[in-house]
């Protein structure tokens, strides 16, 4: 068989194994305790754990960007010394990073071949056994990928296809995905799935590091969970149930059901009229859109990532100019105002894009939570700022929204995503809003952060708000909504008043275009 | 009309292909260094020093050696300007890349005390401070190509120019060839890009972007001598008047290619020639005159702008 590798490692045998890793970065954090991880040939391994739980860094020593204090490394039953990334590849170990390593100008073959380049008359490059060995790895594989088309040109799953194939090129026997299907979409993700299956099955071990259990759940043999730094322990996917994960994960039961009384809306805040936005190119990117929010109720607005979602919220608040149609936030248009003046509108904004638009990475917590109210008089007297107040504001804020940090003159960055997040979110939750324009508001962070927004927002609800909530997650958005709209192509594929009857099934109909509603049918929503 | 066909014979031509050669040369160095990432704002210095040094050594040998031949003479020059080109780069590499300062305040730097260094040397040595034409120096030949050179029309008008002029265009194809045809070449395009992706698959990325500077110091060298030891047989203050920036706009107009840079390059060289065409008709002040080349340089980087947003905008709007 060709699979037959370098040491006499058999399929289901330990491939790697990782004992007692102990990892201690130079500002005392611990970042990994005593870790075991044990990976068997050919298996499809789960390393799950929340935000801040030591993934990472875990990852980090394996692949040799870190070096441990403590512990030790068995590849094929013997010890080794990964000293750098490179040694890492060389010893067969290939990771696919959150952020493609491809150069977005040259084509598939010449990024599959760099710095492996082959040649030809001892000097030139060899494009034409570039693009052999690239089609000879790809049909291996099964990972169908076009050598001579330009990285820039092919979509997102076919660039993460390139990174797959560009580790196994150099000879992985163990693969370490770092959350691959964070910018996948369902079709996409399902593919891969198939593809790292079949990969597993030709005797390389999958390290697959997620959120999402019931990826795991789908995909994966066995589980090792850490928490704060721990391995706390390991499974038998098939054994576990997600809730059972989940509990490892965070050490009790999270209750990823959302406890909410019956919506009692009101008067309608925003009501959005006849929206289209082109972008910059004059492509329609969202196409005649109507609807409007109540207080006091959350509209969840569910589709697939990338058909409109983005351009509407920043339509809204003000991020892009409206010139096409009409947003009215409690009967006041938006139309030519800034994005300060809608803010005085009383609209907070959650920003799907978290690093870009919900907070500056290197200025403090505190900074970051004035940064939107800094100007007004309660907070400076004309020319000094009142850091008094500030402070004595901020760590209220901190202690309601749970910010774990050293205090709050720390660089927002040093945080971990989750708690980045709930800066974001003291911050949009505490200017007391009208309207919650809530974009991806769980995206990439822990359980715990997870459940403690969302249990803001529906607090938020009920205090009168008028909350859009906008997600590709499923979950939170049928947890959370009181009523949905579906996007679809830059249109409103559907508008169901009552989430709680809504079924999975049913709604990834609606998201994937396969069902759509008559303008009738949408009704209130549109008026 | 009598304007119009002296722009055909092949002294015009000849004016032409002055002004091209440093521009390209230099060109050619910044498009190395882009290629890898790094905006070069050196090339004036390089070039000003590359153009004192080959004029001093290859001067001072024969006043040292005066047994030496000439042609001996003007490889010593040679080889002292192509070592100040190097000298000039390794300075820009240390700073910009191993101690991380900013390439574009180091390159202006650079260019500063270029302009008051070499003016300074050379009064140490010559005690004038205009130029260099008390000390005999040696130029490199005009070359006259057999069999072209007997062609009717086409002969004259590429026969005949100095070896430089014939280096350059020889330097446009290698390059062309180093940046998309050798494993070198693929290397610098993808530090340039996107350093993470080429240091993930264990290239050296300080490496190859010290090399490319290394290597645009080298090409660079050219242009500098070429005013020195080939145009002229002397330095004087400040003779690459800006030449450095030009060559810059010429490399980005062609965005870092080689081929456009040949043709960009030109472009320069023929409004340069049409501005010393203009002047001897003394119609128009010298100094607008002079300013020609570097205003079409300027309307050149606008069309190109334009042309550009264009074509990405067809391009998205396309998908």
């Amino acid at each position: 068989m060709a699979e037959e590798m370098k040491g006499s490692v058999q399929m289901g045998d330990d491939i790697l194994v990782l004992e007692n890793i102990t990892k201690v970065y130079p500002n005392g954090f611990v970042a990994n305790k005593d870790v075991n991880l044990r990976v068997k040939k050919g298996e499809i391994h789960a390393l799950v754990g929340e935000n801040g739980a030591g993934k990472t860094t875990l990852m980090k020593v394996l692949f040799g960007i870190e070096n441990a204090e403590e512990g030790r490394i068995l590849l094929r039953g013997e010890e080794v010394q990964i000293k750098n990334p490179i040694d890492a590849i060389h010893k067969g170990i290939g990771m696919v990073h959150q952020h493609f390593m491809l150069v977005p100008s040259l084509t598939v073959a010449e990024n599959m071949v760099l710095g492996i380049e082959p040649k030809k008359g001892g000097l030139f490059f060899d494009f034409e056994e570039a693009v052999r060995i690239t089609e000879e790895v790809s049909k291996k594989y099964n990972l169908i990928v076009d050598p001579r088309a330009k990285v820039e040109d092919i979509p997102v799953g076919n660039k993460q296809k390139v990174e797959i194939l560009k580790a196994l090129l150099r000879g992985a026997e163990v693969l370490i995905l770092d959350e691959p299907t964070a910018v996948l979409t369902p079709q996409e993700i399902k593919q891969l799935f198939v593809e790292l299956k079949n990969i597993a099955k030709m005797g390389h071990s999958i390290i697959f590091i997620s959120h999402h259990l019931d990826e795991v759940k789908e995909l994966c043999d066995n589980l090792t969970v850490l928490r704060l730094g721990k391995t706390v322990g390991t499974a038998v996917v098939a054994d576990v149930t997600e809730q059972q994960i989940s509990k490892m994960m965070v050490g009790r039961d999270v209750v990823l059901k959302v406890e909410k009384t019956p919506a009692k809306p009101k008067d309608v805040v925003l009501r959005v009229k006849n929206l289209t936005i082109k972008n910059e190119f004059g492509k329609t990117i969202v196409d005649n859109v109507s609807f409007s929010v109540r207080e006091g109720e959350i509209l969840g607005m569910a589709g697939v990532e990338g058909n409109g979602q983005v351009e509407i919220s920043e339509t809204i608040t003000g991020l892009a100019p409206l010139n096409n149609g009409e947003i009215t936030v409690n009967g006041e248009t938006i139309k030519g105002k800034s994005i300060k003046k809608i803010r005085e509108m009383q609209v907070s904004h959650i920003s799907q894009d978290r690093m870009t638009y919900g907070v500056a990475a290197d200025a403090a917590v505190w900074e970051n939570i004035v940064s939107d109210r800094f100007y007004k008089k309660e907070y400076n007297n004309g020319v000094l700022m009142n850091m008094k107040k500030i402070h004595e504001d901020v760590a209220r804020y901190i202690k309601e929204y749970l910010v774990k940090c050293d205090d709050d003159g720390q660089a927002v960055r040093m945080l971990s995503g989750g708690n980045i997040q709930k800066v974001v979110v003291a911050r949009e939750f505490s200017n007391s809003p009208k309207l919650m324009i809530a974009n991806q508001p769980t995206r990439g962070i822990d359980v715990g952060a997870t459940e403690f927004i969302r249990k803001k927002l529906v607090e938020l609800r009920d205090q009168g708000v008028a909350v859009l909530l906008i997600s590709a997650d499923l979950n939170e958005v049928l947890e959370l909504s009181d009523s949905l709209i579906v996007m679809n192509g830059g249109k409103i594929a559907a508008y169901l008043p009552d989430a709680s009857t809504v079924t999975d099934e049913l709604l990834g109909e609606y998201m994937l275009g396969v069902k759509t509603m008559s303008e009738e049918e949408i009704g209130r929503v549109a008026l | 009309m009598e304007f119009l066909a002296s722009l055909l014979a092949p002294d015009f031509f000849a004016a032409v292909f002055r002004a091209f050669v440093p521009v390209c040369f230099a060109a050619l160095g910044g498009l190395i260094t882009r290629r890898a990432g790094i905006l070069n704002m050196a090339l004036e210095a390089m070039m000003l020093w590359s153009a004192l040094l080959g004029v001093i050594f290859s001067g001072y040998s024969k006043v040292w050696f005066p047994d030496l031949p000439d042609v001996a003479c003007l490889l010593i020059g040679m080889v002292a300007g192509i070592l100040a080109g190097l000298l000039v780069s390794s300075i820009l590499a240390f700073f910009s890349l191993k101690l991380r300062a900013n390439n574009i305040l180091v390159g202006i730097a650079l260019n500063n005390m270029a302009d008051g260094g070499s003016c300074y040397l050379m009064f140490l040595l010559l005690e004038t401070q205009s130029n260099t034409e008390t000390l005999t120096s040696f130029q490199f030949p005009a070359v006259n190509i057999p069999l072209i050179q007997d062609i009717p029309v086409i002969g004259p008008i590429l026969s005949g120019h100095n070896l430089m002029f014939y280096l350059a265009v020889l330097a446009v194809i290698l390059v062309y060839i180093f940046i998309f045809k050798t494993p070198t070449g693929l290397r610098i395009r993808a530090v340039g890009e996107n350093p993470d992706a080429a240091e993930s698959v264990g290239i050296k990325v300080l490496n190859i972007k010290t090399m490319a500077v290394l290597l645009s110091g080298f090409v660079t060298a050219f242009g500098g001598m070429y005013f020195s030891m080939g145009y002229m047989n002397f330095f004087s203050r400040n003779m690459t008047a800006g030449r450095g920036f030009i060559a810059l706009a010429a490399m980005n107009l062609s965005n870092a290619n080689p081929i456009g840079t040949f043709f960009a390059s030109m472009l320069f060289g023929f409004c340069d020639g049409i501005g010393t065409r203009l002047s001897t008709l003394g119609a128009f002040s010298t100094d607008l005159i002079k300013a020609i080349p570097y205003a079409v340089t300027m309307l050149a980087l606008i069309l190109y702008a334009i042309i550009r947003a264009r074509k990405i905008n067809k391009i998205k709007s396309a998908r």
